[in-house]
């Protein structure tokens, strides 16, 4: 070999090292991608590529924890505290009903209660009867007097949406619908009574109040204010713990429609919502865990069988969409709806049962989140026969026009035990061309929604 | 020929080299992440931030997270700020606050008195804002407000269900411009509107007069630098005229200068501790973590006790802050005076505004301070601002009469008034 061979093979080598190397990283990134594809959940679709910024919000949030370190009077012990302060600031920023935060305690017992496992008084509350959240800030509150609208808002109020069957609240006499008008002797914090006020005035203004009635309701809202506890500090001191007792003032609805004022002691304890249950042809499916295996073995070699849900009121959307693969043929069943995803993304069930058996449902107020959902779905793409009452958000969807969308929630936990449910999505049962091809179309920012099908249990 | 043994394993070697690039490429991304903070496990369905992450890191991931993934379209520097609100409302401190750049910015022109206003004081209202204080012969009494009054709409817009702050900022603007006021009063069915100009204001922080049967009744709006001077002035006119017994009225006052309190307080107590203020130090070269509180006390002055030995009562209210609740405090502790009325605010701490780069600001606790007795009557509220405890309890309590028009120290209609008159009666 001479010089000139001998460079040249040098030269071949090291170019084919480095194309080596450029390969080994490629292939890695390929096979990389495939995976993530695979392992993907389905909620990632739906997310949208962040937004590059300027300035990154963990160097922000860490100046003003130094400054809060350096100066504030007292010691601040641990980070995990202001991190879940931080988080709870940005949910209620959301004013999104269906995103909240929960305190420590509070997720603890959340996660006890989507296994059926309650503490407190045994109730599980919601904010009902409202269509929109009050305006917040004061620009909106000045949009909305502009508009005159600010009295016609419905405020959703603390209310009982389902209880355990034998729990302390059931016990004590306490019902679904009921809500909780006082805590402790206090008030539970409902801004219409400030609203009300604006009509008060008005109608004072307009002479047909006089000064005496208005200063009387003026002095009686004052001392409502004095001793009153928000919403969601009540809900948390009737959800969390399993000692000690409550005094509850309850505005319920009378047979005439009048609402009338019952009060209540009740003391805490734990109890159980209702699991999984089958008796005959019937199947009680909370839905978490495993259920879906259970549904599985149940319904094997019945050619009609009734699923009850009832009292399910915390199940997970991921299990429900693994129940829907057991009941149904495969197809679309609907789809999620988000303002960020640039189209809808079908719900679908891929694998799914080819020889259903018939379905009936029964359903009532406190079916709801992902029972609601699958109520939904099963009552507009199959031909399951729904028998009950109206479901948690049913008279809500309808009088929106199919504006509501039943949220599609995540839940997450923070360092400190503290955590949140992050509304991602809302699920609707009609499935749209833009729902069909939204894996492969690359459409504009805002998902075409189309006509929202809209039966529901009757 | 060529191929020889050498040759083969010559081969060998560059293929075995060349496989080594390969892996090498192909493992880059583990070498990389070894360093990485975990990530997200999916838990029974629960995304878990990593406890061994850094605070900022999952500040950042949930932050990116609510953006990303909420159904509505988030704007990202709202998200910024809500989550700084949240964050200093942790602490529990009503008077430890962020303000994105917007607010900080009126905040600092209200410090730097860049408005001005009509001359009253305002108090909470579900109908809008009560007023606590017309100042003698400014632009608001001029126009005819008094107290009790209630403002139901400022520009025509009406401020029912806001905060008091809210329609004070709303109420205050440029000199010389004007303001339109709906007003409530009672007694009158139809609402009265009034048009004030705004001015400049000089409050007068005292005012004295004399009761029926030779009882004092001395008002204190506030403590400023003229205020241990206009008080010395007025009770010294009232002992003139053989004051018997003496009201000192702290009602609706915000508070002030510390330095004015003690002056003050100077009369009855010779050189006592007024409050023992706990700060916290800056961390030193020596001790960078360590940082121990630092303790000093304010005292009376020395040789200005001039006590004629007259029944004393304090009024105070849930307006009465700062200041005026050290005033009432010391007042009781050294066993001086009965407080009459009802729960203070609670405040008792000191506060600074720290700037960032971006124009927002955080106003911080710095220092707190105690009572002679050690009484600590700061106020604590929960994340939404409702009260949990604090304020300085009366000795007595007695709540107003809000059924009537009220004047400060007219014993018909100033039911608080008339207690403590019949209470320095008693004494006498």
């Amino acid at each position: 070999m001479n010089a000139g061979t001998k460079s040249l093979t040098a030269a071949l080598l090291l170019s084919g090292g480095f194309v080596a190397v450029l390969t080994g990283l490629k292939v890695r990134e390929a096979q990389d991608l495939r995976q993530t594809l695979k392992d993907q959940h389905w909620s990632t679709l739906l997310a949208s590529r962040s937004d590059k910024r300027e300035i990154a919000e963990s160097d922000y949030f860490r100046s003003v924890t130094e400054i809060l370190k350096a100066y504030y009077v007292e010691d601040i012990e641990s980070d995990a505290k202001l991190l879940s302060g931080a988080v709870r600031g940005m949910i209620a920023g959301l004013r999104d009903v269906d995103s909240r935060f929960f305190s420590k305690e509070e997720f603890a017992a959340f996660k006890k209660m989507r296994q059926g496992m309650y503490e407190g008084i045994g109730v599980y509350l919601d904010f009902e009867g409202g269509s929109v959240l009050p305006p917040q800030s004061e620009e909106e509150e000045a949009e909305a007097e502009e508009e005159g609208d600010l009295a016609k808002v419905q405020l959703p109020r603390l209310t009982v949406v389902a209880l355990t069957p034998n729990g302390p609240a059931a016990k004590a006499g306490i019902q679904e619908g009921d809500v909780i008008n006082s805590l402790d002797d206090h008030w539970v914090y409902n801004s219409q009574e400030l609203l009300k006020f604006t009509e008060m005035r008005r109608q004072w203004q307009a002479k047909k109040l006089t000064f005496e009635e208005l200063n009387k309701e003026r002095l009686r809202v004052r001392t409502l204010l004095d001793k009153s506890v928000m919403p969601v500090r009540a809900r948390e001191r009737l959800t969390v713990g399993a000692s000690g007792s409550v005094k509850l003032r309850i505005e319920r609805k009378a047979s005439n429609g009048k609402p009338q004022m019952l009060n209540f002691t009740v003391e805490k304890g734990p109890s159980e919502m209702p699991g999984f249950l089958v008796k005959g042809n019937e199947v009680r499916l909370p839905l978490y865990g495993k259920v879906d295996e259970a549904l599985k073995t149940a319904i094997q070699g019945k050619s009609e069988v009734t699923i009850d849900l009832r009292n399910n009121v915390l199940g997970d959307h991921d299990t429900m969409r693994r129940c829907l693969e057991v009941l149904v043929p495969p197809g679309k069943y609907g789809e999620i709806v988000s303002e960020r995803a640039r189209a809808a993304l079908p719900l679908e069930v891929k694998k799914g049962n080819a020889s259903p058996p018939k379905l009936k449902l029964i359903v009532d107020a406190s079916t709801r989140d992902a029972a609601e959902q699958l109520a939904t779905a099963l009552s507009a793409f199959t031909k399951a026969k729904v028998t009950g009452g109206m479901m948690g958000r049913q008279a809500q969807r309808v009088a929106s026009g199919g504006k509501i969308d039943l949220a599609v929630t995540e839940l997450v936990q923070l360092p400190d035990g503290s955590g949140y449910s992050l509304a991602i999505g809302g699920y609707r049962a009609s499935n749209t061309p833009s729902g069909q091809k939204a894996a492969e179309k690359k459409a504009g920012s805002k998902a075409p929604v189309g006509k929202t099908t809209q039966k529901g249990g009757e | 020929m060529k191929f020889g043994v050498a040759n083969v394993l010559r081969g060998a070697l560059y293929v075995v080299a060349l496989g080594a690039c390969f892996g090498f490429g192909y493992g880059w991304k583990d070498m990389q992440s070894g360093s990485r903070p975990g990530g997200i496990n999916l838990l029974q369905g629960i995304r878990a931030t990593s406890p061994s992450m850094s605070a900022e890191g999952a500040f950042q991931e949930n932050f990116d997270r609510i953006l990303t993934n909420h159904r509505s379209k988030v704007d990202p520097k709202k998200l910024k700020y809500a989550a700084m609100e949240g964050m200093v409302a942790a602490l529990g401190d009503p008077h430890t606050n962020y303000f994105e750049p917007r607010t900080a910015e009126a905040f600092n022109s209200e410090i730097e008195g860049n408005f001005f206003g009509i001359g009253a004081k305002l108090g909470e209202d579900p109908l809008g804002a009560k007023v606590a204080t017309v100042f003698q012969d400014a632009p608001a009494f001029k126009a005819g407000l008094k107290e009790g009054d209630v403002i139901t709409a400022v520009d025509d817009v009406v401020m029912s269900g806001k905060t008091t702050d809210y329609i004070v900022s709303k109420i205050k603007g440029k000199e010389g411009t004007t303001v339109k006021l709906t007003v409530m009063r009672i007694g009158q069915e139809k609402p009265i509107t009034m048009v004030v100009r705004r001015a400049q204001i000089t409050t007068p922080t005292v005012e004295g007069k004399m009761l029926p049967d030779n009882v004092g009744f001395v008002q204190v709006y506030s403590f400023s630098v003229p205020t241990p001077m206009q008080f010395e002035q007025a009770i010294t006119k009232l002992e003139s005229q053989g004051m018997k017994g003496l009201i000192i009225d702290m009602r609706g006052n915000p508070g002030g200068r510390l330095e004015a309190a003690s002056k003050m307080l100077s009369r009855w107590f010779d050189s006592k501790v007024v409050i023992k203020m706990e700060m916290r130090a800056e961390p030193t070269f020596t001790s960078p973590t360590e940082k121990k509180p630092v303790i000093e006390y304010e005292k009376t002055r020395r040789g200005e006790v001039q006590d004629t030995k007259y029944p004393i009562v304090v009024l105070v209210n849930e307006d009465s802050a700062s200041a005026a609740e050290i005033f009432a405090g010391v007042m009781r502790d050294y066993k001086r005076a009965t407080i009459m009325g009802e729960k203070t605010y609670g405040k008792a701490s000191v506060q600074t505004v720290i700037d960032l780069t971006d124009g927002a600001g955080v106003k911080l606790t710095i220092a707190k301070y105690y009572l002679p007795n050690g009484e600590y009557i700061n106020r604590k509220v929960d994340e939404d601002g409702a009260y949990i405890s604090g304020g300085l309890m009366p000795d007595i309590e007695v709540k107003p009469d809000e059924t009537k028009q009220y004047r400060p120290g007219e014993l018909d209609s100033d039911l608080q008034a008339k207690k403590a008159h019949e209470l320095v009666k008693s004494r006498f």
